[in-house]
């Protein structure tokens, strides 16, 4: 029932450097290794202030292959052993998507406008949003926009009727946060003053977010 | 994050356990564990190696670290480090107080190792607490905080940001303020290091 482990080839993995190395396998990619970058996305998501990019192909690979599992689970025994065991795992895989997702939409509902006003000036590959989430997004904005037009805005004198720039709620990209260096990372700019720092592998710092976001974004780090 | 999620990504954790019953290797997504043999130790993720404690379907057996005398070790460089010295586990606390509540009869001598390790973590924490104290009035917005655990971070989360994201915001009010007067040709009496007192 495990011959399954093995996803077939994918497309769009190459942000990942660590399968470069795998000259054989280069187009593989095991489900172990999907459910750590899923999980290493998720914990990003949980500690970073903005949406971080959209990982709709891995969760894709992830809902796969949990759906696979679970059709060779069904001939099983309830209380078969294996049927218990991987049941247990497949909620905690499932929990994680889902807190995952879950995350990004209170991100989504809470800075719905700055997110689709960044997400217009954004190139089609380094859009942050699924395309599920930015219809959600939308719909989201516009429901809101067209909630307050009925109950208050339209009672208001039209001084204040026209500030929607004003009611844009932006993340604060300077907020603190606790990263871990997964590489060797030198000379990162620490503080206000230009103040350099080289991050050893496994070493863990507290740090302005914007300041090492691009870390993040190319997995030299990762939020804790 | 929440302590809960804390646990969940801690019970990720190889722990050893003596399974009574035999069983094939299980591949899970997140690895294969076993073959399972009665008598025989294998590691299992902590999750798992609770439930099947729970089910009396083994014994755990406590990692390495679980013993009195290098707790003991632990302790004592820990009190004369001035930095944070290297745990033995990413995860001791979570371990301990998942291991120790659900099997206290495989772990000899519980209620010390306990007592030992709760001694470390308030140790830790109290040298967290005045280091947090020395880095706001040294007016830092970095540190390193290496060898630091996540439950241990998650103890002063969201406080330690929460006030440096305050503190950076009151300094860059008072650089744009300052910036202003200056422009406006008024005295530079008005200066930031008044506030900073």
């Amino acid at each position: 029932m495990s011959e399954g482990d093995i996803i077939p080839p994918l497309s769009d993995t190459e942000q990942n450097e660590d399968f470069d190395d795998e000259v054989d396998e280069e187009e593989l990619i095991t489900a172990q290794k999907v459910l750590e970058i899923v999980e290493t996305a998720w914990k990003n998501e949980l500690c970073a202030p903005e949406i971080l990019q959209h990982q709709t192909d891995m969760l894709e690979l992830m809902l796969g292959q949990v759906a696979h599992m679970e059709e060779n689970m069904k001939d099983l025994d309830k209380n078969d052993f294996r049927f218990i065991v991987h049941q247990m795992e497949l909620e905690r895989i499932r929990y994680v998507m889902a807190s995952y997702l879950r995350c990004r939409l209170q991100k989504i509902e809470t800075y719905t406008r700055h997110i689709l006003n960044e997400e217009e000036t954004r190139e089609v590959a380094e859009k942050r949003l699924s395309p599920e989430e930015f219809k959600y997004a939308q719909e989201f904005a516009e429901n809101v926009e067209q909630y307050f037009q009925q109950v208050a805005l339209q009672y208001m004198p039209n001084m204040q009727r026209a500030e929607a720039e004003q009611r844009i709620v932006r993340p604060n990209l300077m907020s603190h946060v606790f990263i871990k260096a997964n590489v060797d990372v030198p000379s990162v700019v620490v503080g206000v003053d230009d103040e350099e720092v080289d991050l050893t592998a496994g070493s863990q710092h507290i740090i302005p977010y914007q300041l090492v976001s691009d870390l993040i974004y190319k997995n030299q780090a990762q939020l804790i | 994050m929440e302590p809960c999620i804390i646990e969940f990504i801690g019970e990720k954790s190889i722990i050893g356990i003596v399974p009574n019953f035999s069983f094939e290797p299980l591949h899970l997504i997140s690895g294969s564990v076993g073959p399972f043999r009665a008598g025989l130790p294998v590691h299992v993720p902590l999750w798992l190696g609770i439930h099947l404690r729970k089910q009396q379907k083994c014994r755990i057996v406590p990692p390495e670290w679980m013993e009195i005398e290098l707790l003991e070790e632990i302790k004592e460089a820990e009190k004369k480090s001035k930095f944070f010295t290297k745990m033995p586990s990413e995860h001791y606390m979570v371990e301990a107080q998942l291991i120790m509540s659900t099997a206290p009869d495989d772990v000899p001598k519980c209620e010390e190792l306990r007592t030992i390790i709760k001694d470390i973590f308030d140790i830790r924490e109290a040298k967290l607490r005045t280091s947090i104290d020395a880095f706001i009035k040294g007016e830092g917005t970095y540190a390193k905080l290496d060898n630091l655990t996540l439950l241990e971070m998650h103890t002063v989360r969201p406080i330690l940001p929460h006030s440096l994201d305050h503190i950076a915001r009151y300094q860059r009010t008072a650089m744009a303020t300052q910036r202003d007067t200056s422009t406006l040709g008024l005295s530079n009496s008005m200066n930031t290091s008044h506030f900073s007192q």
